[in-house]
């Protein structure tokens, strides 16, 4: 564990040493509070128009309105682009630097090396999430957004990432380029976002039954997403992710211990 | 401390080590010598776990390097042929992640980094981040990294390449240190430094030990004649037909042009430096100078792994 640990925060201080980390943060809380701002004010407006009258004001839902198109749209989309920057070089820079040799020569076991590096940048991911926390906080001070949705939701976005985070790193460990990590984590996952519109396709669910395509889109990173947005936390969403992160760092501890044995 | 038995190592068709053999004992520095590719940074990669033989095994410090090699990575400090550093890293701080990561426990990390930037003269730069030092002194940090958990055994690939002659010199003096205390082994192509620094030399040649002893045992050892340089004072006359006819000697080479300095090469163990002097006193030749001369690690090395390398192995 103190290895693990050890390696973690070597990692994590090379974060904080390139722009890298401050360059994604930035760009998130700089979108994500724009949007928030802009979901706000148009909440507030329509507070004002409709308040008065007591059959909309049944509609209007903070929750709904202002924290769920934030979280639940543009985050994802955010998470696909700029989490394989965080993984990217992971792996690919041990083997550029040549300090793999030193990693691999220590009394240190390969899955001790894939946990550190995991953990360091889910920590990374983290810091982002909590950066967000401000919002919510300016919003319990206007408004009263029901709390243990907003944790559902910010559960689910954790899982999301960190799930994204497992599937780089995994991919980061097939290749010595740091450019070619970035487009195969996206890649991966652009991929398995577009699966979950397998099950719509009619012509799919005639030819290889409509069990075959549920399946199939039950596989997709993104369709096990939106429950967590309405407030529900499924087990069953929570046990998919905690698989995806399991064979991800899986897989990438056998890649890491064949450079051993190559 | 380190035992080799028959290791080998293939690439599928290639074959970069086609079994090799050697001991080193406690406190000795050996040296491998031998041209790019013959297989000395292989050897050390086998001995380190970063890479496994195909077959063959290697004993370090009593523990076999496939069978335990977190026991064997615990005691080995490796500096490979490109320093493994993260230059983003302050020294002191790079230097404290590999104590860990070697399992120095948490209290010795401390003093055991103080006293690897000492031991290295790093002391002043500690602070400084790596990728702002020169690379005399990155490759200092690389050899500190070797040393901070104090192991038992060193293995520094080519320790002092692409470093200036001042920078080469503190590099020697440092693995001098170790000495007696440390088991190293060092690959080099340059000739000097092994005759510089190491007890043994073993010169690799296409992925096989082709010669393994100290280095005068190796130069004596492979003469195929004896040789002695005689120089006499001006004036001596014709003194080369007067060397030919002493026995056992097969060739005088008269040298720098002068009439009055001869290489005599004669039949190993027929005596010639004596047999020079008995016959100086004799016929009152004006001697001034006799002296053996031995090959140089450079002409062994030469003949081991150049074209003539068959007749010798």
């Amino acid at each position: 564990m103190r290895s693990v640990l050890t390696i973690a925060r070597r990692e994590l201080s090379t974060y904080f040493v390139s722009p890298l980390a401050y360059l994604i943060l930035a760009v998130f809380v700089l979108v994500i509070g724009l949007s928030f701002c802009l979901n706000l004010i148009a909440f507030a407006n329509e507070c004002l128009v409709y308040g008065s009258n007591p059959y909309f004001q049944q509609q209007l839902n903070v929750n709904e309105q202002v924290v769920r198109p934030l979280f639940g749209g543009f985050v994802p989309v955010f998470l696909l682009i700029l989490f394989p920057a965080i993984t990217m070089r992971l792996i690919p820079e041990e083997k550029r630097q040549g300090t793999a040799e030193l990693i691999l020569t220590s009394p240190i076991t390969s899955t001790q090396i894939v946990l550190g590096k995991y953990l360091g940048a889910l920590v990374v991911s983290l810091i982002m999430l909590a950066s967000s926390l401000t919002f919510v906080g300016v919003l319990t001070r206007v408004s009263q957004p029901d709390l243990k949705s907003v944790a559902s939701l910010y559960v689910g976005v954790f899982l999301l990432g960190a799930a994204f985070l497992a599937i780089g790193l995994c991919l980061s460990a097939f290749t010595d380029n740091q450019v070619l990590a970035y487009v195969l984590g996206v890649g991966a996952l652009l991929v398995l976002w577009f699966l979950s519109g397998i099950s719509k396709s009619n012509s799919l669910n005639e030819t290889i039954g409509e069990r075959a395509t549920q399946f199939i889109s039950n596989l997709s990173v993104i369709e096990h997403f939106p429950d967590f947005t309405k407030g529900v936390v499924d087990t069953q969403h929570v046990v998919y992710y905690l698989s995806v992160i399991v064979l991800s760092l899986f897989v990438a501890q056998r890649v890491v211990d064949s450079h051993r044995w190559r | 401390m380190i035992e080799v038995q028959d290791l080998q190592k293939t690439y599928g068709d290639r074959v970069a080590l086609g079994g090799i053999s050697f001991r080193v004992e406690k406190g000795e520095i050996l040296g491998f010598l031998g041209p790019n590719g013959a297989g000395k940074t292989t050897t050390m990669r086998i001995l380190t776990g970063f890479i496994p033989p195909t077959s063959g095994s290697a004993v370090v410090a009593g523990f076999d390097v496939m069978q335990h090699p977190r026991e064997v990575k615990r005691r080995i400090g490796y500096l490979p042929e490109h320093p493994p550093l993260y230059k983003e890293m302050t020294v002191q701080s790079y230097l404290a992640f590999v104590a860990r990561i070697k399992g120095v426990p948490g209290k010795t990390i401390r003093p055991s980094v103080a006293s690897a930037l000492e031991r290295c003269g790093l002391t002043e730069v500690a602070g400084r981040l790596i990728q702002n030092l020169s690379k005399g002194y990155q490759q200092r940090v690389g050899i500190a990294q070797a040393i901070v958990h104090s192991p038992e055994v060193m293995v520094l690939d080519e320790p002092t390449v692409g470093l200036d002659p001042r920078q080469i010199l503190k590099i020697r003096n440092l693995i001098r240190s170790f000495r007696g205390e440390k088991t190293v082994i060092l690959s080099t192509h340059i000739i000097p430094e092994v005759e510089k620094l190491c007890d043994r030399v073993a010169i690799i040649n296409e992925g096989r030990i082709v010669a393994l002893d100290t280095q005068a045992r190796l130069a004596t050892g492979l003469q195929p004649s004896e040789r002695i340089s005689v120089q006499f004072a001006p004036g001596a006359e014709s003194m080369k037909a007067r060397l030919e006819i002493l026995e056992g000697v097969q060739a005088v080479i008269p040298e720098d042009g002068a009439s009055h300095r001869f290489l005599v090469e004669a039949r190993t163990g027929s005596g010639i430096s004596r047999r020079v002097f008995e016959r100086a006193v004799e016929e009152r030749w004006l001697l001034v100078e006799v002296t053996s001369v031995q090959p140089s690690l450079e002409e062994v090395f030469l003949r081991l792994t150049g074209e003539e390398k068959g007749v010798v192995a």
